[in-house]
């Protein structure tokens, strides 16, 4: 099985979200425990099967152990949206496998282009 | 488990087409907004009134018949009768004029009763009016009797027998202007319009 070839929604300019399904662009992002700890930057899409596969989420500054990022960048992280939750009368994107603390353990998302370990790597830091 | 679905976008209307449907609307707003009320238009005149083509050529019958003196009926009755078959609707239309500015008279215009016989003349001869071949002379003959029905009601009470004459004349009409007989019934209920409207074109006070 071939893996996909995930585009920024944005760039698709004949694309829409489908009609019924929110746009989480924008939304707050928490942990288990509740707290923020970032906002929904992007949607990395799937164009062939029509899904969105990842948030791409930009995160709060000042977490606990996350390094400030280089100057004029933001700290992302990749969001597969198997993990989480979507509450959409409070605008939010819940993420149970992580919280404020464990965030800094993350691999953040450092360019457009995935290396062949950064799925499993995902993984790996959900399922702690 | 969140899951979320993108869609192809649906084309968009062409912004050509949304324009050429505003100025479709605009068109409509604009004629519905800006044409002339028919009541504000003045009366058809014998000058400006629209006749069939074919009745203004010089020397037809309807040229003929237009030439005939519409105060005198009297004297179209020597004419060939091929002339006479517009003449019903000729002389009709050279009252109308005189009828209108009649109900325009200060002392009668602004009689409702008068308004309204007046609007159902204008209305009953406008398509004559306008050269419809197929326009029934019969609403706007009779229209006129009842216009001066209405005129004689409001300031002329001894010209009763003559308006019920009129009335009796009328109704006995049939429209239609094509046999001898129709002709001559038709000439002759024009000649008591005519008559009749040439006496309240004075004031009451001098009418005995």
């Amino acid at each position: 099985m071939s893996s996909p070839v995930l585009r920024r929604l944005r760039d698709l300019p004949t694309f829409e979200m489908a009609t019924g399904d929110p746009d989480p662009r924008g939304w707050t992002v928490r942990g288990r425990d509740g707290k923020a700890f970032g906002v929904v930057h992007e949607l990395l899409v799937d164009p062939a099967a029509q899904r969105v596969l990842y948030l791409n989420v930009q995160l709060d500054h000042g977490l606990p152990g996350v390094p400030a990022p280089p100057p004029h960048t933001e700290k992302q992280i990749l969001l597969p949206l198997a993990a989480v939750n979507l509450d959409t009368e409070g605008n939010s994107v819940f993420v149970t496998a992580l919280s404020h603390d464990t965030i800094a353990s993350y691999p953040p998302f450092v360019d457009f282009m995935l290396p062949a370990d950064f799925e499993s790597a995902m993984q790996q830091a959900l399922a702690t | 488990m969140a899951e979320l679905r993108i869609q192809p976008k649906k084309p968009a209307p062409s912004p050509w087409l949304l324009v050429g449907l505003a100025v479709l609307l605009l068109a409509a707003a604009a004629y519905f907004f800006l044409r002339p009320d028919p009541t504000d238009e003045p009366a058809p005149t014998a000058m400006t009134m629209p006749a069939p083509a074919d009745s203004l050529a010089p020397g037809s019958p309807a040229a003929q018949a237009r030439a005939t003196p519409p105060a005198d009926p009297d004297s179209g009755a020597t004419s060939a009768p091929a002339a006479t078959s517009s003449y019903t609707r000729t002389t009709l239309l050279e009252l109308s004029p005189k009828l209108v500015e009649l109900t325009d008279r200060a002392d009668l215009r602004d009689d409702a009763a008068i308004r309204e016989q007046r609007d159902n003349f204008t209305s009953a001869t406008a398509r004559l009016a306008d050269g419809d071949p197929q326009a029934s002379l019969r609403p706007g003959l009779v229209a006129a009797a009842s216009l001066l029905l209405a005129v004689q009601q409001k300031g002329y009470p001894n010209l009763d027998a003559e308006t019920a004459e009129l009335m009796r004349q009328a109704n006995q009409l049939s429209g239609r202007d094509t046999t001898p007989a129709e002709q001559a019934q038709n000439r002759a209920y024009l000649a008591q319009v005519t008559t009749l409207l040439n006496t309240l074109s004075y004031p009451a006070r001098d009418v005995l």
